[in-house]
């Protein structure tokens, strides 16, 4: 190698980035998380749209039933919404 | 993947493709610094450079799954690297004399010495090649890339890839005051 590549060599090699970045892997990481987020909320939208339109679709059928039930839809849901509450409880619980 | 520290790029970038996230962190430690390293060199400002390399280890983890073993895993990344900067070209070189002169701004303020006044020749002499003859020089000069590899990576014909760091290289000696 001539001396002015070794010049070279050596002046390239001053301006390396550290070899070691935490920070740096730390922000590549959390791109990674950002974009799944992205992408499940996107889906979870496109479920949601899905659902909605099916929902609007079917309420002329749905709806007489409904109002007919509705004393039965209720309790299921308000026991529902306590045994998911009962759940997280005991699991936060069960962490602490 | 019981021990991915020891494993080898391609081992951690198929474990990557199935959804480990710490087999790809360790590859991000092994090639952030090549990366960036390259980045810098083609696209003149730090940050942007930077901003480039983060953009290449996202597109990595999305098609890490496409991997065919082709190349070295370094070549691939470099080759994603390469298609992300000559994507953002055009504003690079909007940027680039404004860039050019901070850095050189930035470089003054950061060190001092000897070697600052060959330093800023480099940078300026980097600056007036062309995106794919400072590639070219940025892999096979300051990377040890070989021709062959280099080639691969940027996507050109083996010739091209060595007249481009034959006459970088000369660029580069001549701004240094040296002869090629």
């Amino acid at each position: 190698m001539s001396e002015i590549d070794e010049k070279l060599a050596a002046l390239f090699a001053e301006d390396l980035p550290p070899a070691r970045d935490a920070s740096f892997r730390i922000a590549v990481l959390a791109g990674i998380e950002r974009r799944r987020v992205a992408v499940q909320l996107a889906l979870l939208t496109a479920v949601c749209a899905l659902m909605s339109l099916v929902l609007w679709s079917f309420a002329p059928m749905i709806a007489p039933w409904l109002i007919g039930q509705g004393e039965v839809i209720a309790a299921l849901c308000t026991a529902a919404v306590l045994v998911w509450a009962c759940v997280v409880a005991v699991r936060q619980g069960v962490r602490a | 993947m019981e021990n991915p520290s020891g494993a080898s790029d391609e081992e951690l970038l198929a474990a990557a493709a199935k959804g480990s996230e710490r087999a790809f962190g360790i590859l991000v430690d092994r090639h952030q610094q090549a990366v960036r390293a390259f980045l810098r060199r083609v696209a003149v400002n730090r940050d942007e450079a930077d901003d480039l390399a983060q953009e290449t280890f996202l597109s990595a983890w999305s098609s890490a799954g496409s991997f065919r073993g082709g190349s070295a895993v370094r070549s691939w990344l470099m080759g994603i690297a390469w298609r992300k900067a000559k994507s953002a070209a055009r504003s690079l070189f909007r940027g680039m004399a404004r860039d050019g002169a901070y850095e050189q701004r930035a470089l003054l303020e950061r060190e001092e010495g000897a070697g600052i006044e060959d330093r800023l020749s480099l940078q300026k002499a980097l600056g007036g090649l062309s995106l794919e003859q400072r590639a070219a020089v940025a892999l096979c000069l300051a990377s040890d890339f070989s021709h062959g590899d280099a080639a691969e990576a940027l996507g050109l014909p083996l010739g091209t890839v060595k007249s481009h760091v034959a006459r970088g290289r000369a660029k580069l000696v001549e701004a240094l005051g040296g002869r090629s």
